[in-house]
C-alpha cells in the first residue's frame, strides 16, 4: 500500500481542511519547524488507516482544535493491489467512515461505518483493534513501516505480522514448482479434511465419509440379521426342547399306567386280606381272654395246693431245730460270762495306768508353769529397765532447749546477713590513723567515740567516725576527715533491724553463736535417735501389743497352776518329779497292762459275739415259727374259699387245654393272613392315588409340551422362511466389501493427511529458518552505514534486535554497548530490511517522523543513499524540521508544510475535498 | 454361502457352486450311476433362504435317480432345519436319512449315519451292525476321520471304520478336499469325495465329485475323481528383492488363464523400488479389471532404503525432505508403515502430474 495523499479538516492545530499531495511513489519529505504539526500528520495517517471511526476517550478528544465545537475529519487516498482507495473518517461528532473504491475516472463507494474500518484496517493487520486509539503494538504492518516520532526501536512484533514477514522470506526459499506442488498437497487435503483436520462433511464429504456411514447402516442390518439367525437357531433348539419333554411325558406317563393298573390289582387284594385280618384278630383276641381267664384259676389253685404243702413242710423242720439252737445259746452265753469276769479282773489295773498317765501330764505342766514364768520375770524387768530409761532419756531432751534445723538456718541467715552489714558498716566508717611523734593530748571532735585522748610517742591509735571524724591535735593542727553521709544510716540501721531479730531467734536457746547451737542441734539429734531405739527396743519386747501388766497377769496365772497343782499333790511341795521321768514311768506301766489286757480282752469279745449269735438264730428260729404256723392257717383258708368257688381242677384242666387249642388255630390263621398282607411295602390304595396324581401331571406336561411346541414350530417356520442365514451372509457381504472400500479410502485420507502434515512440519521449519536471511539483510545493511566493525547483527525469532557481533569479538555484544547514533541507524536498518522484505509482492509506505537526529552527516548521507535505493521497492514519507538534512535526496518530493497551511488559509473553503460521509 | 470377504463377488461364487451340483448331476447321468450319495453339509446352515432348498432339491431331482442325502453338521436334522421344508418330500427320488435305519438298495444295504445335532463326540458309524447276509454293503458318513487335523474331533470316525463295520465302501462328508483310507489289504475303502465347488483359498484338493464303482460285494471299490469346480482360487505370495521382481510377478499374473474364473490373493512382501511404483499401480489394475475377485496385500513390502532415486525430481527443499521422513518412517516397522508408504506413492504420483 501506497499513500496518494492526506487531508485533514479541524485536526488540532488544524482549523480548516489542509491537503497534502499527491505524494510520490518513491521519496515523499514534508518539512517544518517544530510545533507546526507534522506529528498530527502522522497520527491522522494512522488514525485513519487504522482506527475505528467510533473511537473515543480524552486522547481522540485532543485531536479536536482547542476551544472548537468541531468535529476532526481526514482522509487518505491510498494504492493497494493494482486499486486505487480512498478512506473518509469523521470522529467524536456524528462520527463516519466510508471507504471508496475508484472505477474509471471516480470513486465509488465500496464500504461505510465499521466494514470501511476493517477493510482499510486490513491493509495492515488481521487482527481486529484494541479499545481507544491503536497502540504501536496492534497497527500490524504499520509496527514496522511506520517510524514514529524519535527512531523509537521496533517493540515486540504482532503475531501476525511477524508471520507475514515469515511467509514472504519462505516464499524466497520455495521455488515455483514447490509451490504448485505444495498446492496440489494442500488441494487433495482439502478434498478429504476441514481446515480444522477434521473429515468434511456434508455435500462436499469424501467418498470415505459415505462409505463410513453407509458401513455404519449395513452393519445395523447385519446385527439384525444376526440377531434373527440366533433367534432362529434358539427357536429350534427351543423346539426340541419341547420335544423331548413331550416325550419324557408321555413315556413317563406310559410307565405311570402301567404301574397303575397293576397297582389297582394289588389293592383289591390288600383290600380283601385286611378284612380278613380283621375278623381273624377278634377270634385271637377273644380266645386269648378265654383261656387266661381259666389258665388264671387253675393256676391259682394248684399253686395254694403246692404252697400249702411246702409250708407243712418247714414248720416240721423249724420244731424240729428248736431245741438244739435253745441250747446253743445257753452253752454260748455261760462262756461269755466267764469271759467278761476275768476281763473285769483284769481291768482293774487300768486305774494306775491312768493315775501315771496324770502325774506325768502334770509334772510335764509344772514344768512349763516354771519356765514360763522365769521368762515371764526376764521380759518384765527388761521393760521395766527400757522404760525407765526412755524416760529418763526424753527428761534430757526436754530439758535441752534445742533449735530446731529450720530455725537454725533461718539464724545462720540472720547471723550471716549481720556479720556482712556490720563489715559493710565497718568499712564505710572513716578511719584517722594517728602515730605522733611525741606525747600528745588530742581532742576528738566528732567520731564514733568522741573526746580527749592522750597519746604516748609512737603509740598508735585510730578514730573512725561517719560522716566526718574531727580531731583537735592541740599545738598543732585540727584534723577534720569527712565522707558520704547517706550509706552509713542505713546500715546501722539495718544492723540495728538484724541485730534484733538475731536475738529475737536466738532469745529461747541462751546463745547466739551458731556454732554452739549446732552442738546443741547435734545432741538433740542424738537423744531423739537413743529414745528411738529404746521405743524400738520396748516395742519388741511388748510384740503382739501386751502391756506390762498383762504380762504380771499371765505370770500370776502360771503361779496359780503350779500352786493348784501342789495342792493336789502336797508331796511335790518338797522335790517336783521331772516331766521325762514321769513319762517315761506312765509308757512302762502302760506296756506292761498293755501286755495282760489283751489277750483277755480278745477271749472276751469273742465270747460276746458267739453268744450274741447264738441268742440271735435262736429268736429269729422262733420268729420263723410263727411266720410260718400263721401262712400256713392263712393257705388252708384260701383253699378252702377256692374250691367252693369253682369247678373242680380236673374239670378246669381239661377246658383250659381246648382254649388253648383253639387259640393257636386263630392265631395261625392270623399269622397267614398277615404274612400274605406282609408282601405289600404300602397300603397299595395310597400308591393308587399317588399314581394317579402323577399320571394327571405327566399327561398335562405333555399337553403343555406339544402346545409350547405347536407355537414355537409357528414361529420357527416363519423364521427359516425368512432365510437368516442368507441375509446374514449377505448382510456380511455388503459389510465386508464396505470394510474393504473403507480401508482402503482410510489409507489414502490417511496419507493425503501425513503427506500434508509432514510437508507442513517442513515448511515450518523451513520458515523458521528464515530469519537468517533477514539477518544477512540487516548486517549488510549495517555494515553499509557503519563499516566494517560488524560482523553480524543477531535479530531474534521475532525479529527483533538481538545483538551484535563486532569484528574484533567473537562472542556477541549488547546493544546498549552501541553508540546512541547508531542504535538509532540501526534500529531503522531492522525497519527497513523488514520493510523490504514486505514490499516484494507490494510496494509498501514508510513513514519516517523526524528520525535519523543523532546520525553525523557521513552516515546519514550513507543511509539516504539506501533510502534512494529502497524507494525503487517503497514508498517513503518522511517528516522532518530539517529539509536540508535530505538534500542530497535528488528524487525526493519536498513539501513544505507551513507553506501549504498558509495557502489552504488563503482560500479556505470548507468542505472542498472531505465530504461529509 | 456366506464368504463375506469376497463382497460382492460372493454372489457369483454362491451361484457357481449351484452350477457345479448341476455338472455333479450331469456327471452322474452321464455316467449312469445307479444312486448318488450325499454325504452331508449340502448347505451351510439351516436358516439359509427357501428358495436355496427348493434349487438344490430340484438339481438333485434332475438326476433322474434316487439320490442318497444325510444331514451334515451344517444343517443337522433338527427343528427348522432345511429337511422339513416340503421340496425333499415332492420328490420320490430324494431320500434324505435321518434315521440310523440300513436302506435296502438292490441287492445291497445302505448304512445311513445322519447327524442330528450341531457336534457330537459319538462316532457315527458305531451303530452298524455287523454283516449277515451277501450282498454290497455301503456307509454314508459324515464326520472326522482321526488323524485329520482339528481342534475338537467333531463326529470321530476311526480311521478303519469300513473295516470294521464290514463295508464294502464308506463314503464321507465334512471335510472340503478329496482324502482316502486304505484298510488293512491296502485297499481304498473310505473317501471324502471334497466339495464340488472350492468354497476358501487354500483348499488343497477340492472341487470334484467322486464316481465309486463297486462290482460285487467284498470286491475293491474304484474311484473316478471328476472335476466339477467352475472356479479357481488362485493364491500368490512373492517376496520381492530385485528391482524387476514386481514386474515378473505382474507378467506372470497376466499369463493367468480363464482370469474371469479366478480368485486371487497376491501377498507381497519385500522391497519396493521406486520404479516398481507403477507396477504395484498396474497389479491393482488388473486385479479389478480383469478378474473375477483379488485382493492385494501389501502391508509386508516397504520401500528400498536406499532407492531414492525419484527425490532428485522433486523441488529442493520442502517437498524432498518431506519425501526423505515418509521413507524414514515407512522403515521403522511400525503400523504406520504402509500409511507413511501409501503418502509417499501420493506424493509421487503427484509429482509425476506435475512434471507433466
Amino acid at each position: 500500500m501506497i499513500a496518494r495523499s492526506i487531508a485533514v479538516d479541524n485536526w488540532r492545530c488544524f482549523v480548516g481542511e489542509l491537503v497534502i499531495g499527491p505524494f510520490e511513489d518513491c521519496i515523499n519529505v514534508i518539512y517544518a519547524p517544530n510545533r507546526t504539526g507534522k506529528s498530527k500528520l502522522f497520527e491522522a495517517f494512522r488514525m485513519a488507516l487504522l482506527d475505528s471511526h467510533t473511537v473515543s476517550g480524552k486522547e481522540v478528544e485532543a485531536v479536536r482544535p482547542w476551544g472548537r465545537e468541531l468535529a476532526p475529519r481526514v482522509c487518505v487516498e491510498f494504492f493497494y493491489n493494482g486499486v486505487d482507495y480512498r478512506i473518509s473518517k469523521q470522529f467524536l461528532d456524528n462520527p463516519s467512515s466510508l471507504l471508496e473504491r475508484r472505477e474509471g475516472k471516480r470513486f465509488v463507494r465500496l464500504a461505510e461505518g465499521k466494514a470501511a474500518d476493517e477493510r482499510t484496517r486490513e491493509l495492515m493487520t488481521a487482527l481486529p483493534p484494541g479499545r481507544g486509539l491503536s497502540k504501536p503494538e496492534n497497527w500490524g504492518l504499520a509496527q514496522i513501516l511506520w517510524v514514529p516520532q524519535g527512531g523509537q526501536p521496533m517493540g515486540p512484533l504482532q503475531a501476525d505480522v511477524a508471520g507475514a514477514i515469515r511467509t514472504e522470506l519462505a516464499a524466497q526459499v520455495v521455488d515455483t514448482h514447490t509451490g504448485s506442488l505444495e498446492e496440489k498437497i494442500k488441494e487433495r487435503y482439502y478434498e478429504i479434511y476441514t481446515p480444522t483436520g477434521k473429515l468434511k462433511t456434508g455435500k462436499g464429504a469424501p467418498p470415505l465419509v459415505h462409505l463410513q456411514e453407509r458401513l455404519r447402516e449395513t452393519e445395523v442390518a447385519l446385527q439384525e440379521a444376526q440377531s434373527r439367525q440366533q433367534q432362529f437357531e434358539e427357536c429350534s433348539r427351543r423346539v426340541e426342547d419341547h420335544q423331548a419333554r413331550r416325550a419324557q411325558a408321555k413315556r413317563d406317563a406310559g410307565e405311570v399306567y402301567k404301574q397303575l393298573d397293576e397297582v389297582r390289582k394289588k389293592a383289591d387284594e390288600y383290600r380283601t386280606l385286611a378284612s380278613e385280618k380283621n375278623t381273624a384278630t377278634e377270634k385271637v383276641t377273644r380266645l386269648e381272654a378265654q383261656y387266661n381267664q381259666v389258665k388264671q384259676r387253675f393256676d391259682l389253685i394248684q399253686k395254694n395246693q403246692s404252697d400249702l404243702q411246702q409250708a407243712a413242710a418247714e414248720l416240721k423242720r423249724i420244731e424240729d431245730e428248736l431245741p438244739l439252737k435253745e441250747k446253743e445259746a445257753e452253752t454260748r452265753q455261760s462262756e461269755y460270762s466267764r469271759a467278761k469276769t476275768k476281763l473285769e479282773d483284769r481291768s482293774q489295773r487300768r486305774a494306775e495306768v491312768d493315775r501315771a498317765r496324770e502325774l506325768s501330764q502334770m509334772a510335764t505342766e509344772m514344768e512349763a508353769c516354771g519356765h514360763e514364768i522365769v521368762r515371764l520375770d526376764r521380759l518384765i524387768d527388761d521393760v521395766r529397765q527400757s522404760e525407765a530409761e526412755l524416760i529418763g532419756l526424753r527428761e534430757q531432751l526436754a530439758s535441752l532447749a534445742a533449735p530446731d534445723t529450720s530455725t537454725l538456718a533461718k539464724i545462720r541467715k540472720a547471723v550471716s546477713a549481720c556479720d556482712e552489714v556490720r563489715i559493710r558498716l565497718e568499712a564505710s566508717l572513716i578511719t584517722l590513723e594517728i602515730t605522733p611523734e611525741q606525747d600528745l593530748e588530742i581532742d576528738v571532735l566528732a567520731a564514733k567515740e568522741p573526746g580527749l585522748r592522750k597519746l604516748s610517742i609512737g603509740e598508735s591509735t585510730t578514730i573512725q567516725g561517719s560522716p566526718e571524724v574531727a580531731v583537735n591535735l592541740r599545738g598543732v593542727a585540727r584534723v577534720r576527715a569527712r565522707g558520704p553521709a547517706g550509706e552509713i544510716e542505713e546500715l546501722r540501721k539495718k544492723d540495728v533491724q538484724l541485730t534484733e531479730k538475731v536475738s529475737h531467734l536466738c532469745a529461747p536457746y541462751g546463745t547466739q553463736d551458731p556454732t554452739q547451737l549446732q552442738h546443741i542441734r547435734n545432741k538433740a539429734n542424738e537423744l531423739e535417735n537413743s529414745i528411738a531405739t529404746v521405743e524400738s527396743r520396748l516395742e519388741t519386747l511388748l510384740s503382739g501389743g501386751r502391756t506390762p501388766e498383762e504380762l504380771i497377769e499371765e505370770r500370776s496365772r502360771q503361779q496359780g497352776i503350779q500352786k493348784s497343782i501342789l495342792e493336789g499333790i502336797p508331796e511335790w511341795r518338797k522335790k517336783v518329779p521331772d516331766a521325762n521321768s514321769a513319762q517315761q514311768e506312765y509308757e512302762r506301766i502302760r506296756e506292761t497292762f498293755v501286755a495282760e489286757i489283751e489277750p483277755v480282752e480278745d477271749a472276751w469279745r469273742k465270747a460276746q459275739e458267739a453268744a450274741m449269735a447264738a441268742s440271735g438264730q435262736l429268736q429269729t428260729h422262733t420268729e420263723r415259727l410263727k411266720q410260718v404256723r400263721e401262712n400256713l392257717a392263712s393257705l388252708e383258708d384260701q383253699l378252702a374259699k377256692l374250691t367252693t368257688e369253682s369247678e373242680p381242677l380236673e374239670k378246669l384242666d381239661e377246658k383250659k387245654r381246648n382254649l388253648a387249642l383253639q387259640y393257636e388255630g386263630a392265631q395261625q390263621t392270623l399269622m397267614n393272613i398277615e404274612e400274605q398282607l406282609s408282601i405289600f411295602d404300602a397300603n397299595p390304595a395310597e400308591i393308587v392315588s399317588r399314581l394317579e396324581k402323577q399320571l394327571t401331571s405327566f399327561e398335562r406336561q405333555e399337553q403343555e409340551a406339544r402346545e409350547s411346541e405347536i407355537a414355537e414350530r409357528a414361529r420357527l417356520e416363519q423364521l427359516s422362511s425368512q432365510g437368516p442365514y442368507t441375509l446374514v451372509g449377505e448382510a456380511e457381504r455388503k459389510v465386508a466389501q464396505l470394510q474393504r472400500d473403507v480401508e482402503v479410502e482410510t489409507l489414502t485420507a490417511d496419507a493425503v493427511s501425513l503427506l500434508y502434515r509432514t510437508v507442513a512440519e517442513c515448511r515450518t521449519e523451513a520458515v523458521a529458518s528464515v530469519v537468517q536471511p533477514a539477518e544477512e539483510s540487516v548486517t549488510q545493511m549495517f555494515r553499509r552505514i557503519t563499516g566494517t566493525g560488524f560482523d553480524r547483527v543477531r535479530l531474534n525469532e521475532q525479529f527483533g534486535l538481538s545483538h551484535v557481533v563486532p569484528s574484533t569479538f567473537t562472542d556477541g555484544v549488547g546493544l546498549e554497548q552501541l553508540s546512541g547514533g547508531e542504535q538509532e541507524q540501526l534500529s531503522l536498518i531492522v525497519r527497513l530490511a523488514l520493510a523490504d522484505v514486505l514490499s516484494r509482492e507490494e510496494r509498501q509506505l514508510v513513514v519516517l517522523d523526524d528520525v535519523l537526529t543523532a546520525s553525523d552527516t557521513g552516515r546519514l548521507i550513507r543511509l539516504l543513499t539506501l533510502l534512494d535505493e529502497l524507494s525503487t521497492r517503497m514508498q517513503f514519507i518522511i517528516l522532518t524540521c530539517h529539509p536540508e538534512r535530505y538534500g542530497s535526496l535528488d528524487s525526493a518530493r519536498l513539501f513544505d508544510l507551513v507553506q501549504i497551511k498558509e495557502a489552504a488559509i488563503a482560500e479556505s473553503t470548507p468542505g472542498d475535498r472531505i465530504g461529509r460521509v | 454361502m456366506r464368504a463375506p470377504s469376497l463382497g460382492n463377488t460372493a454372489a457369483r461364487v454362491a451361484a457357481e457352486r449351484l452350477e457345479a451340483g448341476r455338472r455333479v448331476v450331469e456327471i452322474a447321468r452321464s455316467r449312469q450311476v445307479d444312486f448318488m450319495l450325499v454325504a452331508g453339509d449340502v448347505f451351510e446352515d439351516n436358516g439359509v433362504g427357501r428358495v436355496l432348498v427348493q434349487q438344490v432339491a430340484d438339481i438333485l431331482t434332475s438326476f433322474g435317480g434316487p439320490v442318497y442325502i444325510i444331514p451334515g453338521n451344517h444343517d443337522p436334522a433338527i427343528p427348522g432345519s432345511v429337511w422339513e421344508h416340503p421340496a425333499w418330500k415332492n420328490s420320490p427320488r430324494l431320500h434324505v436319512l435321518t434315521e440310523e435305519r440300513p436302506i435296502k438298495i438292490g441287492n445291497g444295504l445302505l448304512f445311513p449315519c445322519p447327524v442330528l445335532q450341531k457336534q457330537s463326540f459319538r462316532n457315527p458309524t458305531e451303530w452298524i451292525p455287523e454283516r449277515k447276509s451277501d450282498g454290497f454293503r455301503v456307509g454314508l458318513a459324515h464326520g472326522t476321520v482321526q488323524g485329520v487335523s482339528a481342534e475338537e474331533p467333531d463326529f470321530p470316525i476311526p480311521r478303519d471304520a469300513a473295516e470294521r463295520a464290514e463295508l464294502d465302501y464308506l463314503a464321507l462328508g465334512h471335510w472340503h478336499s478329496f482324502a482316502t483310507y486304505t484298510d488293512s489289504n491296502r485297499s481304498v475303502r473310505m473317501a471324502y469325495s471334497g466339495t464340488p465347488e472350492p468354497t476358501r483359498f487354500g483348499e488343497r484338493d477340492s472341487g470334484h465329485a467322486l464316481v465309486v464303482n463297486l462290482a460285487t460285494s467284498n470286491s475293491t471299490p474304484t474311484l473316478e475323481q471328476v472335476q466339477t469346480a467352475g472356479l479357481e482360487w488362485f493364491t500368490m505370495r512373492k517376496d520381492l528383492r530385485a528391482p524387476s521382481d514386481l514386474k515378473r510377478a505382474r507378467e506372470e499374473l497376466e499369463t493367468l488363464a480363464n482370469p474371469s474364473s479366478k480368485l486371487i490373493d497376491i501377498r507381497l512382501e519385500g522391497i519396493l523400488f521406486a520404479e516398481d511404483r507403477a507396477e504395484l499401480v498396474r497389479i491393482q489394475e488388473l486385479l479389478s479389471a480383469r478378474f473375477l475377485w483379488g485382493r492385494l496385500e501389501t502391508s509386508g513390502l516397504h520401500p528400498s532404503p536406499e532407492d531414492d532415486s525419484w527425490f532428485s525430481e522433486l523441488p529442493l527443499g520442502i517437498l524432498r525432505e518431506a519425501a526423505s521422513r515418509l521413507a524414514s518412517q515407512a522403515q521403522t516397522g511400525g503400523a504406520d508403515d504402509e500409511t507413511a508408504l501409501q503418502a509417499l506413492l501420493e506424493l509421487y504420483a503427484m509429482s509425476k502430474e506435475n512434471s507433466i
